[in-house]
């Protein structure tokens, strides 16, 4: 495969990726600022109109990390290499970009924002789904999961670094319990933190799922272990591979033997840096590896 | 600019206490932000609006079971999207009446289930006790955890033409609804985006956490398993059992999938059997167990009352509490707040007259045309008569089935509820209302959350607002 081509669908895995998060992030933060509460919402101050913000980090087409721009993004990158990938994901990929054109055109957004988040979500699950069921198991495959993966760890990374590490000593309950709720829901966590946790909240817990827990498809462990898949499968064609692979197991290793203890111990922080400058080296590397012809 | 919802003169029904509106001109101050937004959204924007919420009830799966003539339908419980304003000052009144309400309940219900104090002093009638079908005698003695039996209610309130809220009824067997205060809210934001923040309405969607903490509290063990046992998806508040599980991070069962094993309660799972701690039913008492009550019942599980009077299990509502929400007891529970907590009631009672009583019979039968006859043993609005709706004909049946049982029958004087602006065909329009704030008692006392079900009656001049009778809600914000 073309070095210019892995690259593409390498990008296409994380702009998709990326664009979910940001989506879903916002749908939660409207739900969030729709419940009054005085400690959240500082003595009835309002946060930002929504209608603005939607127009930012959806399609401000100057805003490098709005949903359009990544789409768009993630859209050229597909129509360049249409014959790597199946039909039916170009097709998806190219129908959510011409969607959002006319949306935006047409300022769809007057009636009722939130309606709008959902359709983009809804694309974002077909193009999961289309993925998943049409693209053959090959290196393509592979590039544009090693993108979706090590995307998701950055934003998981992300997440755990600007909602738990400040220090919170508000402790109404109820204000508490709404807001570790939205922040679960923000992530696609909810239904399954509270069939293992039940309604108790606490730091401990959401970090154990998080980081640890093995069948949240969005958790670090899952997707450091995905991640390694698809490196590993890459690793077949004739270019040895040794110094990426072994970069990749040592971190699955620090995440498999570390426990959650360690990680308070220790702090949390130094644990999200620790992985941050791993995975930056690892992503280092793989671009040495597999883009440098390019 | 374009014309908007609010029609020259909002008419007042004589008589009749609004919500909204102070007179025909004067909005009261709760609503005051909400009624700037509506005069400033233009009537088609209202109207799209309006369509948008059946479109999202509908995709959320929200439904329930109507039964006629043995037919299960599915439909939609109609929506207003004007909101239900109420004001934190008229709030924490409600808050306090309610808590009062449900402590002096649930002393009754110990109280009658024990030593019976309160038929030993006359205050309470022996024959209610003897003949109602709701006490159980399983009951007697029995110590049940903390003595809490009324751990979830929902007490209807109406407001009466002199501005006040008054009970209409206790539901403290298993109430429902809930569900739609939370989906009504969801509703909301999304339809006035904004307007609920500004104007400081209060919470609710934290009420299945609220519950699961409380229903935490009865049981020592630090993770305990709690389980819904519902009757299935045949039930008309199905979708409100299979919300709450969801949201409570519990399994959602029904009778065959618990079994009891000495005296204790499992659900069969896949990994083997699993003790259960805590069941909130909402199940009747009467199918709970096929061994004690119903023998023909395949909604409840056989031993389940067994297991309960060794104190293996909590089971939410207690068993036997529909003596105290029996239409006959209502009357008497003003006379129990003095008598068990020495208080003046917060909250009043609407006049009942018991039919059983000969006197009171003769007058209602004489004023008939002024009553709504109600069946103590009734619910949802089946088999009441509106006196001054009824035709001759009606009324002449009615009376011969009340004279053959008259202790079956309790009568009012006809109320009249308050009005709330509902949108009829894109204009303002008054109709009646009720309100069914959700309470929850747990060890450390009742708590209220701060909302609850309005229903309104739709059909134009129309007093009865069950959803099985063409009822609709609205959602209910309550200012902080």
């Amino acid at each position: 495969m073309l070095s210019r081509v892995a690259n593409n669908l390498f990008w296409i895995g994380r702009y998709m990726e990326r664009s979910y998060g940001i989506l879903l992030a916002t749908k939660i933060s409207f739900s969030k600022s729709q419940d009054y509460n005085d400690a959240i919402n500082n003595n009835g101050a309002l946060k930002e109109n929504f209608s603005l913000k939607l127009q930012h980090q959806i399609f401000d087409a100057f805003h490098p990390n709005s949903v359009f721009s990544l789409t768009f993004k993630a859209r050229e990158n597909c129509r360049s290499i249409q014959e790597e990938v199946s039909r039916e994901l170009w097709l998806c990929i190219n129908n959510n970009y011409l969607f959002q054109k006319k949306i935006a055109k047409e300022h769809m957004l007057d009636d009722d924002p939130l309606k709008l988040v959902d359709d983009l979500l809804l694309q974002s699950y077909l193009y999961y789904g289309i993925a998943d069921l049409t693209q053959e198991r090959g290196s393509a495959f592979c590039f544009m999961n090693c993108g979706k993966y090590l995307e998701r760890i950055f934003r998981m990374l992300h997440f755990l670094e600007n909602n738990l590490l400040s220090n919170k000593d508000n402790k109404d309950l109820l204000v508490e319990s709404i807001y570790w709720k939205n922040l679960l829901l923000s992530i696609g966590g909810y239904q399954l933190y509270l069939r293992t946790y039940k309604s108790e909240f606490k730091i401990e817990n959401i970090v154990d799922m998080l980081v640890f827990n093995k069948s949240f498809p969005h958790s670090i462990y899952y997707s450091i272990n995905k991640l390694e898949t698809h490196l590993l499968r890459l690793s077949t064609d004739n270019v040895s591979n040794n110094q990426l692979l072994f970069l990749m197991g040592k971190l699955e290793s620090f995440v498999k033997y570390t426990t959650l203890e360690n990680i308070f111990e220790n702090k949390l922080e130094v644990f999200i840096n620790r992985l941050e400058t791993d995975l930056l080296e690892i992503s280092t590397k793989f671009n040495e590896r597999y883009f440098s012809n390019y | 600019m374009d014309s908007n919802c609010f029609t020259n003169e909002y008419l007042l029904n004589n008589g009749f206490v609004d919500e909204m509106f102070a007179s025909a001109t004067q909005v009261r101050n709760q609503y005051q932000f909400l009624c700037d937004e509506l005069k400033n959204t233009p009537q088609e924007i209202l109207l799209k609006k309006e369509a948008l919420t059946k479109k999202m009830f509908e995709s959320q799966g929200v439904t329930f079971t109507v039964y006629n003539d043995g037919e299960g339908v599915e439909k939609i419980f109609p929506f207003d999207i004007i909101p239900r304003i109420i004001d934190a000052i008229e709030w924490e009144r409600i808050e306090k009446g309610i808590q009062q309400r449900l402590k002096a309940l649930n002393l009754f219900l110990k109280d009658i289930y024990h030593e019976q104090f309160i038929l030993k002093d006359g205050i309470f009638p022996v024959d209610l006790v003897a003949n109602c079908p709701y006490y159980l005698k399983e009951m007697i003695g029995l110590h049940v955890p903390n003595d809490v039996y009324v751990h979830i209610s929902g007490v209807d309130l109406i407001r009466h033409s002199d501005g006040e809220f008054y009970v209409l009824e206790d539901n403290l067997r298993t109430p429902s609804g809930v569900s739609y205060v939370l989906e009504n809210r969801e509703i909301s934001k999304r339809i006035f985006p904004d307007i609920i923040p500004k104007s400081k309405v209060r919470p609710v969607s934290n009420y299945p956490n609220l519950l699961h903490k409380k229903l935490c509290g009865f049981v020592s063990s630090k993770n305990p398993e709690i389980v819904l046992l519902t009757p299935g998806m045949y039930n008309s508040a199905y979708y409100e059992h299979a919300t709450l599980a969801r949201l409570m991070g519990i399994s959602l069962v029904e009778g065959n999938d618990l079994v009891v094993k000495d005296h204790f309660v499992y659900k069969k799972t896949i990994a083997g059997l699993v003790k259960i701690d805590v069941i909130y039913r909402r199940v009747d008492d009467e199918f709970l167990d096929p061994l004690y009550f119903n023998p023909t019942s395949v909604l409840g599980v056989p031993g389940l009352l067994s297991a309960y009077q060794k104190g293996n299990v909590v089971i939410v509502n207690a068993p036997g509490t529909g003596i105290a929400d029996d239409k006959a007891t209502y009357v008497y529970v003003p006379e129990m707040i003095k008598y068990y907590l020495n208080e003046e009631p917060i909250l009043k009672n609407i006049h009942t007259y018991q039919l059983g009583n000969p006197e009171e019979l003769d007058h209602v039968l004489k004023n008939i045309q002024q009553m709504v006859v109600k069946k103590t043993d009734g619910s949802g609005g089946y088999g009441m008569l509106i006196g001054s709706a009824a035709t001759a004909k009606e009324i002449e049946e009615y009376i011969a089935a009340i004279k053959k049982n008259p202790r079956n029958y309790i009568a009012q004087p006809i109320i009249k509820l308050s009005t709330a602006p509902c949108l009829i065909n894109g204009k303002l329009a008054p109709r009646c209302v009720d309100l069914r704030p959700f309470a929850i008692t747990g060890v450390d006392g009742t708590t209220i959350i701060p909302g609850g079900l309005t229903r309104v009656a739709l059909k134009e001049g129309s007093l009865v607002v069950n959803s099985s009778q063409g009822g609709g809600s609205k959602d209910t914000w309550v200012l902080a």
